[in-house]
């Protein structure tokens, strides 16, 4: 039915350059982990090909839903990541905006747990958002220039 | 220069005629006329002196022009049409786009009074004409 | 003299439409003489060399940017001092002004004009006025005595000011009205001493719209004003009249420097009429500061005086009933070639009892220390150490009046971790190793007494999957998209502990979504490690753009396969899980169709039961600002209706912002549940934006429950005034918000 393995077909895109550092504030883990499970990468060193930077990275929760008593019931968790590649300290094709959004049930009576469960909520949003970004980076304009 | 009124006047022209019976002198022609630091150029000067020594000088040209230099700074000159000066008053009436400059001030109209000795002056603008007045800034007198 | 009304009546549509409130200057077309030089121009022109000049018929003076047109002009040469009449105009490159005569003051540009009108266009804000006297100090500083004034284009006079003297001050960018009155439509609505506003839009606006509400409270006026003290600092006070219940003071005060920033609220009201509850108060603070390299706190405290306080005084967002009361520190630096990320936090929530009395206190957390360092060993491996120390007080549980406690207790948590990662571009294999120890110590409460436990258990957790692509090509080779389909297998061995009687102070079941298929414990927190030996089988699929990468689909489906029962429950009454070879089937689908229509829909499928456990839909289509509609089904077989009570819910949410005509906006959103054919809120709302866009005012209507069984309605008005009153920060839309794809009219340009 068409299909190939990942990165043996011809439309295939892998990352156009091999250094690269983060400067991710609360994206670095989530960018860091992804970009390090690419093919012959490079990350965190002095001299990078390019600086992927987070320009914005907001997290919102607003009342998705509501109980019968109008306490909140579910919560839509909404993250929203803006990122600028760097080469040679001039910005390296457009900037890239990522927005994941996630629905989680919320009750009143375990407000603790469901504090830790939504930490791990927005932890799996970050690295949704972290595959998405890199995925767009193996678009970035090549330019040699050295 | 109140000094200019005692030095003796030249003047230059094509041609000069002099009517002696009412004392007054005519020249034609690129006339040039010079007293002290007074000058006028201009196509045909007419001047007439009274038996008290007061001088009227008229002057026609395309334009006439003449100049002073004044007691305190700078010079005052200008050119019209038509220039009328009486020494007794010592005004200057100068019609038809008259203009007066001053120390970097320049007044421009239609006709222009001048007092040279109060330096008070009016201009007047032709029916669809306009008066155009520039003043320097003020450089602080005292 | 020139009249005094503001225009010609409103009229701002085009053609008719004046262009300017004050004629503009009729300039001499002469090239400017030189700085400082002055030219004029007129009829007549007679003066005394150095001393004076006196100009008549229509007389245009220039001199650097300032240019005066007037029927006569005298100019003192020497004070630089010009005195003009019968008409004048004047244009100092920044605002215009007309009266009758004027003195002004070329050499300081400073003057005063009579019967005088006033305009300024400023990075395209406006203002126009007409004033008794016109005071000008400069090129940015004027005041208006016994003036009229508004913010909106030539001619249009929907609305005005009226004060007794307005002083604008485009320097500082703040504009101050004494004695004002708003008057708009011709009827005066509201008067106020003293109202300063913004003259540039950087900062927050300062006369925020006043808000006449009525309802289940009966009639409501909320009359903001906003201090401008400082560039970094500001305050608005919120008087709030409620006629069933009194006076209800508020203010919020914000500062922003470069190391801190933070915002005060406070809400006051001293007697409430309707309630037994006296003295009754809200405070929100919240503060964040860097507080050297690497170290940051903040500040996160909110605080009700009673249980009541929030049902009484709608906010609008129903909200959760804990209201979280934190201060904490955390500390990040480079450590042994790693990261070190450090946490001490102090946090006691304060919990509202429901109507009913019931009340569901938490653990209050004082403190809790918590530290993890992460490191990296080239691409392949990474280590992972979190340990946390924390003294866990005050849970109590049940009705308000005989509250039953639970122990209080520390418990210390290490939790290190090793993880491998094998990719190649197709697949991927990813080994965990991990290791949870904790150490219990409870102090004694009621029947039970003193004691302390341990707990170690191991984890073990691959995880792994292939990505097969294929690519689609519409008719133009170069567009298209990819799609992936990615299997993926997730196994987990984690050995037995036994944990019933051990304490639960942040742990509960997580609600099982296709997420949590990928998790090696079903727990939150740090309490229960549950039993595992299953292997978690999913197949997801991706389509993205082929050029650009940008993601246009995902979906997924995936179930688990125990090996082995996992019997670690919560607390000895939980019901033991059945025997279970399968898990609950879990699917979800996400699409940005384009770039307007997003959709998303998840399913949970009960294995036991054969039935759904819940499943939703929906969909939203954004074509521009000012234009959404969204629609969400949501059902649930077994969800949380109220207090401790559970049942079956399926629920409609549909969420509407549509322009019904050329300024008219529609605002809708009903909100509602068949299981129990009851409305869970429901808002009707029109908005108006005046053709000159110089207003607008919305009338709203929402009815909400804020407890089981209590309906609540509130009818909302609220004028806004363009570039004077605050934007988006009125009740209006706070209501607007809870509409997806909501924007406040003002962001939407004709």
């Amino acid at each position: 039915c068409g299909f190939h393995l990942k990165g043996t077909s011809a439309f295939d895109t892998p990352l156009p350059y091999h250094s690269w550092k983060i400067d991710g504030g609360s994206m670095q883990r989530a960018l860091e982990v992804v970009l390090r499970r690419q093919p012959d990468v490079v990350v965190d060193i002095e001299q990078p090909d390019v600086v992927v930077k987070v320009i914005a990275a907001t997290q919102d929760s607003t009342t998705s839903s509501v109980d019968l008593s109008g306490g909140a019931s579910e919560y839509l968790l909404s993250l929203n990541v803006t990122v600028q590649a760097y080469r040679h300290d001039q910005p390296l094709g457009d900037p890239i905006q990522v927005t994941v959004n996630r629905y989680m049930d919320y009750s009143d009576h375990e407000v603790l747990a469901k504090e830790n469960e939504q930490n791990m909520i927005w932890h799996d949003m970050r690295t949704d958002a972290a595959e998405q970004i890199v995925r767009r980076l193996a678009f970035l304009p090549v330019n040699t220039t050295e | 220069l109140d000094s200019d009124r005692q030095q003796p006047i030249q003047i230059e022209a094509d041609q000069g005629s002099l009517d002696k019976q009412n004392q007054t002198t005519v020249f034609t022609g690129n006339v040039k006329m010079r007293q002290g630091t007074m000058y006028m150029n201009a196509a045909r000067v007419t001047a007439h002196k009274d038996n008290a020594g007061n001088q009227t000088i008229i002057a026609d040209g395309k334009p006439a022009t003449f100049g002073q230099q004044l007691e305190k700074d700078g010079m005052v000159f200008g050119h019209g049409d038509n220039v009328h000066y009486e020494s007794q008053s010592g005004i200057v009436t100068i019609t038809g786009n008259a203009q007066v400059n001053r120390g970097g001030d320049m007044a421009r109209g239609a006709v222009i009074v001048y007092n040279t000795n109060t330096e008070v002056y009016t201009v007047k603008s032709a029916p669809k004409g306009r008066v155009h007045v520039i003043i320097q800034p003020q450089q602080k007198k005292k | 003299a020139s009249p005094l009304s503001m225009g010609e009546g409103n009229v701002c549509t085009a053609p008719q439409r004046p262009k300017h409130f004050v004629k503009p200057v009729q300039s001499s077309g002469e090239s400017n003489p030189g700085t400082d030089v002055t030219r004029v121009v007129a009829d007549d022109v007679n003066g005394q060399s150095q001393v004076q000049v006196h100009a008549k018929g229509n007389v245009i003076i220039e001199r650097n940017d300032v240019t005066l047109n007037s029927d006569w002009a005298d100019y003192d040469q020497q004070s630089q001092i010009i005195k003009a009449g019968d008409h004048f105009t004047l244009d100092n490159g920044e605002s215009r002004v007309s009266g009758e005569h004027v003195t002004y003051d070329m050499a300081k540009s400073t003057g005063v004009g009579d019967a005088g009108r006033f305009e300024m266009e400023k990075d395209n804000r406006r203002l126009q006025g007409v004033g008794d006297e016109i005071q000008m100090g400069g090129k940015n500083r004027y005041r208006l005595q016994s003036a009229k004034f508004n913010t909106c284009n030539p001619g249009d006079d929907s609305w005005y000011i009226r004060s007794g003297s307005i002083d604008l001050d485009y320097d500082k960018n703040v504009g101050v009205a004494r004695n004002a009155t708003l008057v708009f439509g011709g009827v005066p609505l509201f008067y106020t001493p003293w109202i300063d506003f913004p003259l540039n839009g950087s900062r927050k606006s300062g006369f925020l719209a006043p808000t006449i509400k009525g309802g289940s409270d009966g009639f409501e006026l909320m009359t903001p004003y906003y201090l401008n003290l400082a560039p970094n600092y500001d305050a608005t006070i919120r008087p709030h009249l409620i006629s069933s219940r009194g006076i209800q003071l508020g203010g919020d005060f914000r500062y922003l420097q470069p190391k801190y920033q933070g915002q005060l609220s406070a809400d006051w009201v001293p007697s409430d009429q309707k309630s037994s509850h006296k003295n009754r108060a809200e405070v929100d603070f919240t503060h964040t500061q860097q507080l050297a390299k690497g170290l940051s706190g903040g500040i996160d405290y909110h605080q009700v005086s009673d249980d009541d306080y929030r049902r009484d005084f709608w906010s609008g967002d129903s909200g959760s009933v804990n209201l979280n009361r934190q201060a904490w520190l955390n500390y990040h630096q480079d450590l042994w070639g790693g990261t070190f990320d450090g946490n001490l936090m102090v946090q006691k929530y304060q919990t509202l009892a429901s109507t009913s009395g019931y009340k569901d206190q938490p653990y209050s957390r004082l403190p809790r220390l918590s530290a993890t360092w992460n490191r990296y060993f080239g691409n392949h491996y990474a280590v992972n150490v979190y340990a946390e120390a924390t003294r866990f007080e005050g849970k109590e549980t049940g009705h308000k009046d005989w509250l039953n406690k639970y122990p209080n207790g520390t418990r210390l948590v290490l939790f290190p971790s090793l993880t491998a990662d094998y990719s190649t571009t197709w697949g991927y294999v990813r080994p965990k190793l991990s290791f949870h120890a904790t150490h219990y110590d409870m102090s004694k409460q009621n029947n039970q007494d003193k004691r302390s436990m341990d707990r170690a258990v191991p984890l073990l957790s691959v995880d792994s999957g292939m990505t097969f692509e294929r690519l689609w090509k519409t008719r133009n080779m170069h567009k298209g998209f990819i799609q992936t389909l990615e299997p993926r297998l997730f196994y987990t061995y984690i050995p037995r502990r036994n944990q019933e009687d051990m304490p639960l102070f942040d742990t509960a079941e997580n609600s099982f979504t296709y997420d949590q298929l990928f998790r090696e414990n079903r727990y939150s927190g740090q309490d229960r490690i549950n039993a595992a030996n299953f292997l978690t089988t999913a197949l997801q699929s991706r389509v993205y753009d082929s050029t650009t990468g940008i993601e246009r689909f995902a979906a997924g489906i995936g179930q688990r396969f125990y090996f082995q029962d996992d019997n670690v429950k919560l607390n000895e009454n939980t019901p033991k899980n059945k025997e279970r070879k399968r898990s609950d089937m879990v699917a979800f689908g996400r699409a940005a169709l384009s770039n307007h229509i997003t959709a998303e829909s998840k399913w949970h499928y009960n294995q036991d039961l054969k039935t759904s456990e819940s499943y939703n839909f929906g969909i939203r289509y954004t074509p521009k600002p000012g234009k959404t509609i969204s629609v969400r089904y949501k059902y649930g077989r077994d969800e949380n209706l109220y207090d401790d009570v559970y049942g079956k819910m399926r629920s409609i949410d549909v969420g509407v912002q549509w322009p019904v005509s050329r300024n008219y906006y529609l605002v809708a959103r009903q909100n509602y549940d068949f299981a129990h054919s009851v409305t869970l809120n429901q808002t009707i709302g029109l908005e108006y934006q005046s053709p000159c866009h110089c207003w607008s005012a919305g009338l709203v209507g929402a009815r909400y429950t804020d407890d089981y069984k209590k309906r609540k309605t509130a009818v909302l008005f609220q004028l806004q005034l363009r570039d004077l009153t605050g934007v988006g920060n009125g009740p209006l839309s706070q209501l607007g918000s809870q509409i997806p794809g909501y924007s406040n009219t003002y962001e939407v340009k004709h």
